[in-house]
């Protein structure tokens, strides 16, 4: 399985990647912002996409908003981890056909289990 | 320098070389306080004049100006920023003591796998050398088993000691994110005295710094701002969820 990892800090990418790895999932690769993520994802092969919110250039709302409109992309699993915790925000992320929805600061077991919550939806 | 001063100085020159001259020191001493007193007087009332001017200038922008709001910025903006650095040093304060301790209860755990290893391997190596009693072995195979149990445990536990590391260093994302808001605010704080001083100089056509959008009072606020990481005791403490748990709720209410 091939992840994305978006983010604009390069610590919390080394982070996601690390415990991703210690999940079992080894095929990870990065993007700092959604304005170099989406031609990435659309070259194809990527199987999930881990982002942020607050990132320069493209933000993770509108990389996702992007995702969902791209007819190659719209089905792509999407797991938003961001510190944007207003509620607003949170529906927002919903409406827009998010998947999961982490706030920062979190912990590896809540992406774990964020993770196999998303996958056991896609295998149901 | 004044006309008035400009004699005052050449009169009390002209007495402080006479003084000198005559070898009245004393009297040579007093002239130069008494000089050193008139220039400090000058440098007072220029400051004085500064201060007045400067203060009538932030008088006439009036409190309700959109671009320097003296007010906003006092009452809320730089108790704001006080807060976010308190909370950054609390924030990475607490990440370097949860690094430290799973580094030190995870070093007692590598330790021991390490240190029995070579000790078992020592034995084992006595053991193809046939250096070994039956009884010995026996009591090798033993401390084996023993130890291949430790370590499957002793492994799972350092593990999550390195994971415990690992997410104790996703302080740098949050406390970046909250030191970049501060900056932002230092900054448009330095433009508006800036500007302000030129105003009180008497500069006109002066172009108003403009407020950077993050600091722009919540009703302004267009849609597209974010907030970035929940400082307790800011502004940016409203209408938000309370950590994972309720984020959960929430979508959970909204059929996820």
């Amino acid at each position: 399985m091939q992840i994305l990892i978006v983010d604009d800090f390069s610590t919390m990418r080394r982070i996601i990647k690390n415990l991703l790895r210690d999940l079992g999932f080894t095929n990870t690769h990065e993007a700092d912002d959604g304005t170099s993520a989406l031609p990435m994802l659309q070259k194809g092969g990527f199987d999930f996409l881990v982002t942020d919110w607050n990132m320069p250039g493209m933000t993770g709302i509108d990389l996702l908003k992007a995702v969902r409109s791209d007819p190659g992309l719209s089905s792509l699993p999407v797991l938003m981890v961001t510190a944007e915790a207003k509620r607003d925000q949170i529906v927002e992320a919903a409406q827009a056909g998010v998947n999961g929805y982490i706030v920062k600061p979190f912990t590896a077991v809540t992406l774990q289990e964020k993770i196999e919550k998303i996958f056991e939806r896609i295998d149901a | 320098m004044l006309e008035k001063n400009r004699k005052h100085y050449l009169s009390e020159a002209q007495r402080l070389i006479q003084c000198i001259e005559d070898g009245d020191i004393s009297s040579a001493d007093q002239i130069i306080d008494s000089m050193t007193k008139l220039r400090e007087s000058e440098l007072f009332k220029e400051l004085g004049t500064l201060t007045r001017d400067l203060h009538d200038t932030i008088k006439n922008f009036g409190v309700s100006d959109m671009d320097i709001d003296l007010k906003e910025l006092t009452e809320v903006q730089i108790p704001d920023a006080t807060e976010r650095i308190n909370y950054v040093i609390e924030t990475t304060e607490k990440a370097a003591n949860r690094t430290l301790e799973a580094v030190e209860q995870g070093l007692p755990l590598a330790i021991d796998i390490s240190d029995r290893a070579n000790y078992l391997q020592d034995r084992w190596e006595k053991f193809k050398s046939r250096d070994l009693t039956v009884d010995q072995f026996r009591e090798l195979s033993q401390e084996l088993e023993s130890y291949l149990l430790d370590t499957v445990s002793n492994g799972e536990a350092l593990r999550e000691k390195m994971n415990e590391a690992l997410m104790a260093q996703e302080f740098q994302d949050i406390t970046g994110q909250i030191l970049r808001k501060v900056i932002e605010m230092v900054q448009h704080v330095e433009e508006s005295l800036v500007y302000l001083v030129k105003m009180s100089a008497g500069a006109t056509d002066l172009e108003r710094p403009k407020r950077p959008v993050s600091l722009s009072a919540k009703t302004s606020k267009s849609d597209d701002e974010l907030d970035g990481p929940v400082v307790p005791g800011t502004s940016t403490a409203n209408n938000v969820v309370n950590g994972q748990d309720e984020v959960d709720d929430l979508l959970s209410s909204l059929g996820f």
